[in-house]
């Protein structure tokens, strides 16, 4: 290549990278240029998209089967590292073997505790290691793997590996959306899951109530509760949950975390500020006020429905993922005395009509993504597929599953567990009152950041105010040192993920 | 010409080894630390030592709490573990029936990993169904949960800590008090000196410089090991109250992949502990020259 033509390249991608605000300096090799203009182009496909559901081409081949479609890569081993401790991880192990039988791959399943996966995955990733074909994430991580993943598009046009009556349509909306990546889909969900309130209709008969409507209600209701022994409702504390905590009420009230610029907006505009104060001070008096067990500043979902299943809590406000646990009668003392209810919205008043005054935190999903460094793509393409399959997404439910991430599943099995109208009710908030958190790939960093500075407050190292313009600060100085704000762009909102347009805020 | 070159040609094979294990990381974290390196976002690249420094140093009081956070960590379980260690020796070092039997189950918390130890011990005060909040309900504290307090999680650390190498302690110590000569104790007896005027006056003298050795080499490891423990027990929490340096440098690198941050926390940890290396060498060199 001509040293012009090279340097015009060059200096073309840079100039577009850095107006996307991605790009703080860049070298003048030609690898760096190629990184660039896929940047460039990653950057538009984003912008053109505008939070759109993908729409890949899929292959339908006649008489397609499993056994003949792995025949060419039998003997293969796939190697999976799955997330620990969540329901439907457990309940699809004991069919990996007809799967096994069926192709003659070998599926090897090594497990990660949540709070460690990212940074062992990442490790992994960045290093070329080929250790794992197959990672089990969880979708608001996604951006972050999404250069060192595979993505499914091509495989789901190949006739020969497109199973066609896998009825990719049939995947919620939200799971299609947040399993892909710019313009491509890397991840089929084989569980979606939405944050529901459980709570003892048993304790609520005898006291003659009703599950709360407004967070002030539920507060009231988990303070009468919290007596004998007895608490009235159980915080996830954790570094890795305490973020959306305190998100969910406040979104509820009508907060919002970013504006359309990717800037922190807990603390700002005034009305904002109001909000996070409420929700924060909320959360901290639960805590502060011993309405939550003691222990619950080291809760997960898991942990806190653990805790909840011991029968001597009222609410537990968990991820519908979850459920299958307290409502097994072998791990549960609370099994079968549940009635589930949407989140409480606004802090004393319930909006007219029913309807939120703000927004709901995002619908999640699993999926199994496939590494790019994968030596047995297809098989393990194979495999996912199979898992997220119609068939045996509906054996896993059977089985006992909460959280099935197929719509026709929920109309299906409505009756099988309390909360399964409102996970598929919530499906329908997808582009309207859903926040979803931002496709980027610092999200878990940023997360990590705000819980920080909330559990400071939680313990009453640093007052409510202070907790809430710290988030705002350190979220700032973070997200510039990552690189956001080179160029002051307005974000599309397919990275944002903002429901409605916020307003622009000034930097902390 | 190739006798004298014969003994380098020997030694090469374990030179390059050693080169490539020790050398090569300290220069690649070099690297690291005066780019930036940020793992999610290759395209930010390039020399930024300066602002590297001003940015962990400076602009951070993270780093500064979790300098102070290791120094308390550190003095607080060297500290105990001494004097514990001093007394389990000594009362190891007089004779008594069943002294074998017992010995080595002194020694076992020293053979687990520290994963399994902070593992225990997180149980062990978990406030739900911890053994320790059972205990301290049983005196009337209610509902506490010593690793959610900030002001108790560095506590909950020290003790699972203590526990573990309080055992290297007494290893060390009592090796140092069999290999005294028996004639100072022998004399001082018959001068009519009482046990504790024996331990003060004679024994702890001439024990200063095995107490030297292991109480510098435990700071050292110590130091540099304020991780598995706390990583398991309360991953730095709550807030930052226990993020030590070695917690700070794996998160910095690992979870919010600024791997330059993380080696410049690294770096850092190497110079103090390069420089206790030297005081120690330099105290082994001395007593080697008197």
């Amino acid at each position: 290549m001509k040293r012009d033509t090279k340097e015009m390249m060059n200096a073309f991608g840079k100039a577009m990278a850095s107006r996307l605000g991605f790009l703080e300096e860049v070298s003048t090799s030609r690898r760096e240029f190629l990184r660039n203009s896929s940047l460039m182009a990653a950057g538009f496909a984003a912008a053109s998209m505008g939070g759109a559901v993908i729409a890949p081409r899929i292959a339908r081949a006649e008489g397609w089967t499993l056994a003949e479609a792995a025949k060419p890569y039998a003997g293969a081993t796939v190697r999976v590292s799955n997330l620990a401790g969540y329901p439907h991880n457990d309940f699809m192990r004991p069919l990996i073997a007809d799967f096994e039988k069926e192709t003659g791959i070998k599926i090897q399943i090594d497990t990660v505790q949540y709070g460690e996966a990212v940074g062992k995955h990442m490790q992994l990733l960045a290093t070329g290691s080929d250790e794992y074909d197959l990672f089990n994430i969880d979708s608001i991580w996604f951006p972050g793997y999404a250069p060192y993943m595979e993505p499914l598009t091509g495989f789901m046009a190949d006739a020969k590996l497109m199973d066609p009556s896998f009825d990719y349509a049939d995947l919620s909306e939200e799971c299609q959306k947040t399993n892909s990546y710019l313009d491509q889909v890397y991840m089929f969900s084989n569980m979606y899951t939405f944050p529901i309130l459980a709570y003892r209709r048993d304790w609520y008969a005898e006291s003659n109530l009703k599950a709360p409507v407004t967070w002030k209600e539920l507060y009231d209701q988990a303070a009468q509760f919290s007596k004998d022994g007895k608490y009235g409702y159980v915080i996830h504390g954790l570094r890795t949950a305490m973020m959306e905590m305190v998100t969910i009420p406040y979104l509820s009230m009508g907060g919002t975390v970013f504006d359309d610029y990717l800037h922190p907006t807990f603390s700002q505009p005034p009305e904002n500020f109001e909000k996070a104060k409420q929700a924060m001070q909320l959360i901290r008096d639960i805590y502060q006020n011993k309405l939550t067990p003691p222990g619950s500043l080291d809760f997960e979902l898991g942990e806190a429905s653990a805790a909840y299943a011991q029968g001597n809590i009222a609410m537990n406000l968990n991820w519908a993922i979850i459920f299958a646990v307290q409502e097994d009668a072998k791990q549960s003392k609370v099994a079968g005395k549940n009635a589930y209810a949407w989140a409480p919205t606004g802090y004393d008043t319930p909006a007219p009509n029913g309807e939120v005054t703000g927004g709901y935190t995002r619908l999640a999903s699993f999926g199994l993504s496939i590494s790019k460094t994968s030596k047995n793509k297809e098989a393990a393409y194979l495999f996912s597929q199979w898992l997220s399959s119609p068939a045996i997404q509906e054996k896993i439910v059977v089985a006992g599953d909460s959280a099935p991430s197929r719509i026709k599943l929920l109309e299906k099995y409505t009756d099988k567990y309390g909360h399964f109208p409102i996970l598929l009710e919530a499906t329908k908030l997808v582009g309207k009152k859903l926040w979803d958190a931002p496709k980027i790939a610092n999200e878990r960093q940023w997360e990590d950041t705000v819980a920080i500075a909330f559990q400071d407050c939680m313990i009453g190292k640093i007052g409510v105010e202070e907790a809430i313009v710290k988030a705002d600060k350190d979220v700032a100085k973070l997200m510039r040192q990552y690189g956001f704000y080179k160029g002051d762009n307005e974000y599309p909102k397919s990275v944002t993920s903002n429901f409605k347009g916020t307003a622009k805020v000034e930097l902390l | 010409m190739l006798r004298r070159l014969r003994p380098l040609l020997f030694l090469s094979p374990t030179l390059l080894i050693l080169l490539s294990i020790t050398l090569f990381p300290l220069v690649y974290s070099l690297y690291l630390a005066s780019h930036t390196v940020i793992l999610t976002n290759p395209m930010l690249s390039g020399w930024s030592l300066t602002d590297n420094l001003r940015e962990v140093f400076i602009e951070s009081p993270e780093y500064w709490e979790s300098m102070l956070t290791t120094l308390i960590l550190v003095v607080a379980v060297v500290t105990l573990e001494f004097v514990l260690g001093l007394m389990l020796a000594y009362f190891f070092f007089s004779n008594f029936r069943g002294r074998n039997l017992i010995f080595p189950f002194f020694l076992m918390p020293m053979m687990l990993t520290p994963v399994v130890v902070g593992t225990i011990w997180r149980f062990l005060f978990n406030g739900e169904f911890g053994l320790i909040a059972g205990l301290l309900k049983a005196v009337g504290v209610e509902n506490y949960s010593i690793l959610n307090q900030p002001s108790t999680a560095l506590v909950g650390i020290v003790i699972a800590d203590v526990w573990q190498w309080t055992p290297f302690m007494l290893l060390l110590l009592l090796a140092g008090m069999r290999a005294l000569p028996r004639s100072p104790f022998e004399a001082a007896q018959v001068d009519g000196a009482n046990a504790f005027q024996i331990f003060r006056d004679i024994m702890l003298p001439m024990m200063k410089p095995i107490i030297i050795i292991a109480v510098l080499m435990r700071t050292i490891d110590a130091f540099n090991r304020m991780f598995d423990i706390i990583y398991i027990m309360t991953n730095g929490g709550p807030g930052r109250a226990s993020e030590t340096l070695a917690v700070m440098a794996f998160r910095q690198s690992f979870e919010y992949f600024f791997m330059h941050q993380g080696a410049i926390v690294a770096l850092s940890m190497l110079v103090i502990i390069t420089i206790m290396v030297k005081i120690l060498n330099r105290f082994i060199a001395g007593r080697k020259g008197a």
